[in-house]
């Protein structure tokens, strides 16, 4: 397997970079932090030969999100709030969540038998080693299910591939478009006048 | 994943090796069992190669873009370092500015102040990994290649934001956001243009959509379709707001801003904001140059064939190289006019003010590449409703595009040079 | 993916790289001088006033929002635009039958499992699913932005109505 220094490397990284966060006290350094934990996470998605996820991750997450996430910070914070101060209650409490999770993960880790699962997956989809999963993942969005041939329209059964959530995500971001549009007009009533400079 | 290059052969849709792997493949052949060895290797000679590409034409359009800067106002522009034309000036500038003071201000984010030149350098160098810049000529062919380098170079802009943050300065502030919010407004639309030729060709990998495009200037994708010939121009704006080229060069408006993100960086972490600028502006006109104005194809008609004969199994390796090579020069000049043009406009047009940069985004080049974006989907459904056909002109695309496919499939399974039937 | 993911990483290291050298061979050359001049914040020439961290206006939040929501919108246009191309592609009548079964098995995920090739029928019906289905999808989306557009959340200047207040003149 000469994936494996690949996948400490990476692991690492992410790993790295999330304690980054969490022990770093200036916000955008945070962020920056963020985003080697988040683009590593693209690369063990590569690693699981998830290309479309991996490059989603990459698109979305870093190059998207964390952007607004500097925006937001930008917005929310005024005077010198480079600083994040916590008082050791928080700090304990947020240290016994993680560890929490942390168990919980790991208890789920140990506890799979990941051979019968690998096994499992490579019968269950013979292509899906090779690492090109685009075509795969458009054929469902058009309601193409993984095992039905095209052209064959009898015997469907109702199963669509994902044609029904793929709508349903269109429906989800109009809300999360619609709802953040409001929010954003709220605050900015409630700020009006207090902003400060032509940026 | 079994990394065996036999196993990685049986699939047909597996890593397709380009053209240095395969070299060093036959090389190592039972010399090293380990495949991942070879793969590395491989690696490192595209790194070398690519970071040659990324660097070369960056100096060469830093040099053209003083030069038709300087004609177009009525001056000589860099004449003397390195001879007549001043050829040598950017490796000239790039000498002097290594002898400058690395200065970093007080204020600044000590660690995040120095680093940023680093991301925006790496987004941009990455990007080119995923550049056909000859038939198989592609340092990774990957099945979502195009999508992968769009998030790739989606990158650059945390680089600009960090830049700007860590400055300490409100020019820099101001501009890094100005900057930011303009990039990620402008990969909307061009995210979508960039979809409709994709609707066209079926494929995201760059080098199936830059081989189908063979044969005459029609088969060209900006002719397959009004809708794509449209959508070309729309491409091309948005490719050069997203590089943050005059008229939509916010960041940079010396006149309100100093220098934008740029002002408080000096010496040789400045001019590699510069680099990685020109880099990207080669980046995008590459990419338009592969799915809109055919790759590495001339458009003459017979010319492309039989430069494809070349490639071909029967020719010997000299023979492919060179067809190669003048396939990398059709690109190279085809891209590097589309760079000119980008040059031309920024030393034609006066700036645009950031509402009007959001404006023109957000309320014509969304609606606009929307719009255009139906109705290339809709296209091929409405001519086989009418003519039977889903191309307007000349063959099936199909008939190219599975010969494209064809040419990948056996490279996967025995290397460009190998004994292909 | 592995051979990908070497090439990013080394990619990763050639870009530090193409920086970290010219400034290591710079630092022999180069002066180090500082001066209490040089190290302050450029604004002109005159002394800066207050932090430069300033907050920053809503709007920028807002235009963020929408690239994102969009973004995630292009993300399934690509997969679904791949199928889609070939499909149409497919649903020619013209196409020759090896072409025909290449393009077919690149559109399968299981090459050479599927004994026929998809038709040009089947290709078209596939292709109209897949318009409708985009048209769904797409025009959600659409109304969502159409809606943003008219409440006025696009406005880059929006002050212009209403009295300017301070964050609009300066």
């Amino acid at each position: 397997m000469s994936n494996q220094p690949l996948f400490w490397i990476f692991a690492l990284l992410t790993c790295g970079g999330a304690v980054g966060v969490v022990i770093s006290q200036n916000i955008v350094r945070m962020a920056f932090s963020l985003i080697v934990s988040l683009g590593s996470t693209a690369g063990l998605f590569f690693l699981l030969e998830a290309d479309f996820v991996g490059a989603t991750q990459l698109l979305v997450y870093v190059g998207g999100t964390l952007v607004l996430l500097i925006f937001g910070v930008m917005l929310t914070a005024s005077g010198p709030f480079q600083q994040i101060r916590v008082s050791p209650g928080e700090t304990f409490l947020g240290a016994a969540v993680g560890l929490l999770l942390l168990s919980v993960i790991a208890f789920t880790v140990i506890d799979v038998e990941w051979d019968t699962l690998n096994a499992a997956r490579t019968e269950a989809s013979p292509g899906a080693e090779s690492g090109n999963t685009a075509r795969a993942i458009g054929l469902r969005l058009v309601g193409i299910p993984a095992d039905h041939e095209i052209g064959v329209h009898e015997g469907r059964g109702g199963r669509t591939g994902y044609l029904l959530p793929f709508e349903i995500v269109s429906i989800h971001l109009l809300v999360v478009l619609v709802g953040a549009a409001y929010l954003a007009r709220a605050k900015r009533r409630v700020a009006d006048g207090s902003t400060g400079g032509e940026n | 994943m079994e990394t065996g290059w036999q196993a990685a052969g049986d699939l047909e849709t597996t890593m397709i090796p380009s053209l240095a792997e395969a070299t060093i493949r036959s090389f190592l052949d039972g010399a090293i069992g380990n495949a991942g060895w070879a793969s590395l290797l491989a690696a490192v000679v595209h790194v070398a190669l690519v970071a040659g590409f990324f660097g070369v034409p960056a100096g060469i359009f830093i040099w053209a873009e003083r030069k038709i800067s300087a004609r177009i106002q009525d001056r000589l522009g860099p004449t003397r370092v390195g001879g007549r034309f001043g050829w040598l000036q950017a490796p000239a500038d790039g000498l002097k500015l290594l002898q400058k003071e690395d200065l970093a201000p007080k204020a600044a984010d000590q660690i995040l102040f120095p680093m940023a030149p680093y991301i925006v350098v790496v987004s941009s160098l990455a990007a080119f990994m995923f550049l056909p810049f000859s038939d198989g000529w592609i340092a990774v062919s990957l099945d979502i290649g195009l999508y992968l380098m769009l998030a790739v170079m989606s990158l650059e802009v945390i680089g600009v934001i960090l830049a700007g943050y860590s400055s300490g300065s409100k020019w820099a502030l101001f501009g890094a956001m100005r900057e930011a919010a303009q990039m990620v407004s402008y990969e909307i639309p061009m995210a979508i243009c960039v979809v409709i030729p994709v609707v066209a060709a079926g494929s995201l990998n760059l080098n199936e959509i830059g081989a189908l495009q063979g044969g005459w200037l029609g088969n060209w994708l900006i002719f397959h379709d009004p809708f794509t010939f449209a959508t070309f121009f729309v491409y091309f704006v948005c490719a050069t707001a997203s590089c943050k080229r005059a008229p939509f060069d916010l960041a940079e408006a010396e006149s309100e801003l100093v220098a934008g993100f740029l002002t408080e960086y000096s010496g040789f972490r400045w001019s590699f904001f510069f680099l990685a600028e020109y880099a990207s502006m080669f980046a995008v006109c590459g990419i338009a140059t592969l799915l809109f104005l055919g790759g590495w194809h001339t458009g003459i008609p017979g010319l492309d064939e039989s430069v494809q004969g070349l490639r071909g199994s029967s020719a010997s390796w000299p023979l492919s190289w060179l067809a190669n090579v003048l396939g990398f020069g059709v690109f190279f000049v085809k891209s590097s006019l589309l760079v000119c043009v980008q040059i031309w406009v920024r030393w034609t047009l006066p700036r645009l003010r950031i509402d009007q940069v959001m404006m023109t985004c957000l309320k014509y080049l969304v609606p606009i590449s929307c719009t255009l974006f139906l109705g290339a989907v809709i296209w091929p459904l409405v001519l086989s409703a009418t003519t039977g056909k889903t191309t307007l002109l000349g063959e099936p695309l199909g008939e190219r595009a599975a010969p494209a496919l064809e040419i990948q499939a056996d490279t996967t399974m025995t290397g460009r040079e190998g004994d292909l039937p | 993916m592995i051979d990908f993911l070497n090439h990013f990483l080394l990619f990763t290291l050639a870009g530090i790289g193409m920086l970290l050298v010219p400034l290591a061979i710079g630092r022999l050359v180069r002066p180090r001088l500082p001066s209490p001049e040089k190290d302050a914040i450029y604004e002109c020439g005159e002394p800066t006033i207050g932090s430069s961290y300033v907050q920053f206006d809503l709007r920028f939040y807002v235009v963020a929002l929408l690239f994102i929501i969009f973004d995630v919108e292009v993300a399934f246009f690509f997969p679904w635009a791949m199928v889609y191309g070939n499909a149409m592609q497919l649903a020619d009548g013209n196409l020759g039958d090896e072409a025909r079964r290449t393009l077919t098995n690149r559109l399968l995920t299981a090459p050479g499992e599927v004994g026929q090739e998809i038709t040009a029928d089947a290709a078209h019906w596939l292709g109209v699913t897949g318009l409708i289905d985009i048209l769904v999808f797409f025009g959600v989306l659409l109304v969502g932005f159409a809606y943003v557009w008219k409440r006025g959340d696009l406005d880059w200047v929006r002050a212009v109505a209403n009295a300017p207040t301070s964050a609009d003149r300066s």
